[in-house]
């Protein structure tokens, strides 16, 4: 992995890092993505019938507590609020 | 102050003594803080003791007075970093949520409320829980008790330094490769990891969601066994929380009862696994023969490749998850510059190193183009390994390894090289993959005098087998 490609993925997951930092990081990704790559030849061994068969589970969309019991302590914890709101930079 | 011997203590003995008036709980308690101040300064276990401790202290004895104590009632116990207990800092040792304050109460931190345990603190961890050796966190790193210049593993350390020093009597952790089994290991008790969906995340910080589960350190078997059964229970609030007579039914159609322990040989030939480490386990598997179980060699192939698939599952699940720390709503927040100034700023200033480094690994592995080399591989392995386990637990009651490939290591020796420190869940990652129970039980010393440690996993749901092995192992071993 080059310093371009790990400059795309921090891009991606919103990281701010140093030139210096990419780099460690790069360098550090081969031998990791290297060793995990062994789960390609196991594939190989096992075929596609093992595909994963995943259910989703999810609750009743029901409302269970009064409205209004967190707000405040949840509000107490954003970097900036107005009223009720989480205030969010402008966007355009 | 009352003279307890707190290095023989257990929940059972503490709770007689307290019930029968021998102690009284602020004299227990009182005793837990003496050695905290004594050692935590050198041994970094917590990074808070509770301001709130005589309200809880008055609270648990009011329970004894009028009757509705419990078993657990008045046991002081320490609280890994990354669960909420409502009013109180929980930072997930980082600097992201350094100053954030819990909203709610985990369930676990619920049910042992109603209980009147006695929360002494929040526990050292490595950083949003990745790491098996306590030194990720952005707030120093955890000594080993037992050895101050070795780490006490991770990532759950802090909590099973807790323990060991005799900071509390007991501790909960969270293991999501290794996390409660390896720091067990490495401090010399009791660590064990329930079955995925046994005991409620509902509160705990996610990490990697369909690993994580939480689990008790203990100095006995019999204390993990009564924290795990205070613990465990089917909570609404949690999705994967498993309803208790599903349970029961998953539990009995694993029908073999038998005294047979499977040994999976294969595992044990690979590279980096420590010679003194594998002596021990011969002798544990000797002791294990006189108790009167049946050894059996069994074959676990693909489960061989267990890390591999992790290290493609666990950082994938990391880079969604903590995508949720964004700068805007809670945690660490870099307001300068635009919208997207400040999800970058406040990510990248929040998260350490290895923090970023899975969430670059996690966000590669899902990108297009890669998703099906990785995580769409990883996913068929990961059923495979299923597969291999329900076909050998139809052979054998339960399985023993070395709980960790080597003894503890020194502060500093794994730092540099990822690969090496991820190296340490090699044993104990497939318990969580498969999602069945594992513990970590001492298992003797080696030659510098530091602890060695097996574990014993068990199909779904059958923690009874683990604690019933774990007894007669605990019995009859010598440290």
């Amino acid at each position: 992995m080059n310093i371009s490609d790990i400059k795309k993925l921090a891009r991606l997951a919103r990281l701010s890092a140093t030139d210096d930092e990419l780099e460690a990081a790069a360098k550090g990704m081969d031998p990791i993505l290297e060793y995990v790559a062994q789960v390609q030849k196991v594939a190989g061994m096992v075929g596609e019938k093992n595909i994963p068969d995943l259910i989703n589970r999810g609750k009743d969309d029901v409302v269970t507590i009064e409205t209004g019991t967190y707000t405040n302590v949840v509000l107490a914890e954003a970097p900036a609020h107005e009223g009720n709101y989480v205030k969010v930079k402008k966007i355009l | 102050m009352k003279n307890i011997d707190l290095k023989n203590l257990t929940i059972e003995k503490a709770h007689e003594s307290l019930r029968g008036g021998e102690f009284s709980v602020r004299e227990l308690v009182d005793r837990y803080l003496a050695v905290i101040s004594e050692k935590n300064s050198d041994i970094n276990a917590y990074l808070e003791i509770y301001n709130d401790i005589n309200e809880q202290v008055l609270s648990a004895q009011k329970m004894f007075s009028d009757g509705t104590a419990t078993i657990l009632t008045g046991i002081p116990i320490a609280l890994k970093d990354n669960m909420l207990f409502a009013g109180h800092i929980a930072s997930a040792s980082s600097k992201m949520l350094e100053n954030y304050t819990a909203t709610y109460d985990s369930t676990v931190v619920s049910i042992l409320k109603k209980q009147g345990v006695v929360f002494l603190g929040r526990t050292n961890m490595d950083e949003f829980a990745m790491g098996s050796s306590t030194e990720n966190s952005a707030f120093g790193r955890t000594k080993n008790p037992l050895a101050p210049d070795y780490v006490p593993g991770g990532s759950s350390g802090g909590s099973a330094a807790a323990v060991a020093m005799e900071g509390a009597l007991i501790a909960l952790g969270s293991d999501t490769g290794g996390s409660i089994r390896q720091p067990a290991a490495f401090c010399g008790i009791v660590g064990m990891k329930p079955t995925y969906g046994t005991v409620s995340r509902s509160g705990l910080m996610a990490m990697a969601s369909s690993l994580d589960q939480i689990g008790p350190f203990a100095k006995t078997v019999r204390d993990a066994e009564i924290i795990f059964s205070a613990i465990t229970s089917h909570d609404p609030l949690e999705a994967t929380s498993v309803p208790m007579e599903a349970r029961q039914l998953q539990a009995t159609s694993y029908k073999l009862q038998t005294n047979r322990v499977g040994v999976p040989r294969d595992w044990l030939s690979g590279e980096g696994i420590d010679e003194e480490v594998k002596k021990n386990f011969e002798e544990s598997l000797n002791i294990l023969k006189k108790l009167g179980y049946e050894l059996v060699d069994i074959e676990l192939p693909v489960s061989r490749y267990s890390l591999a698939a992790y290290y493609i599952l666990q950082p994938a699940e990391v880079s969604s998850n903590l995508a949720r720390f964004d700068g805007i709503r809670y945690g660490h927040s870099n307001q300068e510059g635009d919208l997207l100034d400040v999800y970058e700023k406040s990510r990248g200033e929040g998260f350490g190193k290895e923090v970023r480094r899975r969430i670059l690994l996690g966000t590669y592995i899902l990108s297009h183009g890669y998703y099906d080399a990785f995580y769409g591989t990883a996913g068929i392995v990961r059923t495979q390994i299923e597969e291999e386990f329900k076909k050998v637990f139809e052979t054998v009651g339960v399985i023993a390894t070395p709980t960790s490939p080597f003894p503890p290591f020194k502060a500093g020796e794994k730092t540099e090289d990822p690969l090496a420190m991820y190296m340490s869940d090699l044993f104990t990652v497939p318990a969580n993959i498969v999602g069945i129970p594992g513990i970590a039980i001492p298992s003797g010393k080696t030659n510098n005098g530091l602890p060695h440690s097996i574990q014993f996993m068990a199909p779904h749901f059958c923690e009874d087998r683990l604690f019933a092995i774990g007894k007669a192992f605990e019995s009859a071993v010598q440290l």
